[in-house]
């Protein structure tokens, strides 16, 4: 509880403390959970942006305990799930214009097999496959949250799959063979 | 490739990286330029003098909207016909505040609609006539379909968080209104913005 004669100032120093030390122990781990999944660095930057402002908003009603890890992960993917859903609904002319700066890039550190092969997908493709295969989300939850029909995910994601795999193998064919071999 | 083989391929994307300086600096500066304007609001202990201003302030913030509700009315009475025949306008102050309670309790107007027995186009009826009282030349069937998608989404995407649907809702609608040139959010009907 403040009391009455905190000023806001301090509140507000005090609450960017807080928000500091749980940026700094988490901002990197949030961006790179956002970076698998999206493949931009720039759309991974506003959604971890407004993650920790939600987190903000946590702390400011006295929810502080309540945002844990998990806690940030989870309201990152749920941006993001909506951002997918705003890039897919193209008949929004606002989304659109958020879509041009949101087009997904090969990111700079993209120095592995398995960065190259997820930012080769197209996003519906790499958002299906991250939800199945990162977030452990059933075929109908994908369906549910890309708003697809069951059969029409079912689809795109075996599209995801062979398109990964194909893009692996040709990235990094010995981690490919060793692998389907395995 | 086996899914399991797959899964384990896929989880070595899932890792934390590092932000530039530049990045860091940027993402920083976001979240903690929109602290203190909150923390103004929301931290504050009401003095006696607070209160009696905050009392008269809301006194003449309900004289504002009931003016604009009378006006707002009879100009959806007249046009309502054009938008959607047989629907029937309720005063926007109180569509404010149930669209307000509607997106925290059920995320979308559907479910709120079904739950309360109210006409739905009543309510995106108010909103698609305050955003085309915003822009005249606005085509008010694309309104309603954005209004539609925007007030679906929350739910749609498995949003659980009360706060967190009304906050997607309300960025949403701040945007829509953005884009249709409404000149600030007092365009919209009172209260569904605001939240509250």
């Amino acid at each position: 509880m403040v009391k009455p004669q905190t000023n806001v100032h301090q509140l507000g120093g005090a609450l960017n403390d807080v928000l500091g030390d749980l940026f700094a122990a988490e901002g990197s781990a949030v961006f790179g959970f956002l970076l698998a999944r999206c493949g931009s660095r720039d759309l991974a930057q506003d959604l971890v942006a407004e993650t920790f402002m939600h987190a903000g908003d946590r702390v400011r009603a006295g929810r502080g305990s309540e945002v844990t890890p998990a806690w940030l992960r989870t309201v990152a993917r749920r941006r993001l799930i909506d951002e997918w859903r705003r890039q897919a609904r193209g008949r929004d002319r606002f989304e659109r214009l958020r879509l041009q700066r949101s087009e997904p890039v090969p990111a700079p550190d993209a120095d592995d097999a398995v960065d190259r092969a997820l930012a080769s997908l197209s996003t519906r493709q790499r958002a299906v496959l991250t939800l199945r295969y990162l977030d452990d989300y059933s075929v109908t939850e994908v369906a549910e949250a890309l708003d697809l029909s069951y059969k029409a995910a079912e689809s795109l994601l075996a599209r995801a799959k062979r398109s990964f795999a194909d893009a692996y193998e040709r990235e990094d064919p010995d981690e490919g063979r060793e692998t389907t071999n395995a | 490739m086996r899914d399991d083989e797959l899964r384990a391929i896929v989880a070595k994307a899932d890792r934390p990286r590092a932000m530039t300086a530049d990045e860091e600096a940027a993402v920083r500066n976001r979240i903690f330029e929109a602290q203190p304007v909150i923390a103004s609001t929301a931290a504050r202990e009401p003095t006696a003098a607070g209160r009696s201003a905050f009392w008269l302030t809301t006194a003449a913030a309900a004289l504002v909207v009931m003016a604009f509700g009378l006006v707002f009315v009879n100009r959806a009475d007249s046009d309502q016909a054009a938008l959607l025949p047989g629907a029937t306008t309720v005063p926007c102050t109180v569509v404010g505040a149930e669209l307000a309670d509607a997106v925290e309790q059920w995320g979308s107007i559907d479910d709120w609609a079904i739950a309360t027995n109210n006409p739905e186009p009543d309510v995106a009826l108010l909103v698609a006539e305050s955003l085309r009282v915003a822009d005249p030349e606005a085509d008010s069937s694309a309104i309603l379909m954005e209004l539609d998608a925007i007030l679906d989404g929350p739910r749609r995407s498995g949003i659980t968080d009360a706060m967190e649907r009304a906050d997607v809702v309300e960025r949403a609608l701040v945007e829509l209104a953005d884009v249709v040139g409404a000149s600030d959010d007092s365009c919209l009907a009172p209260g569904l913005v605001s939240g509250n």
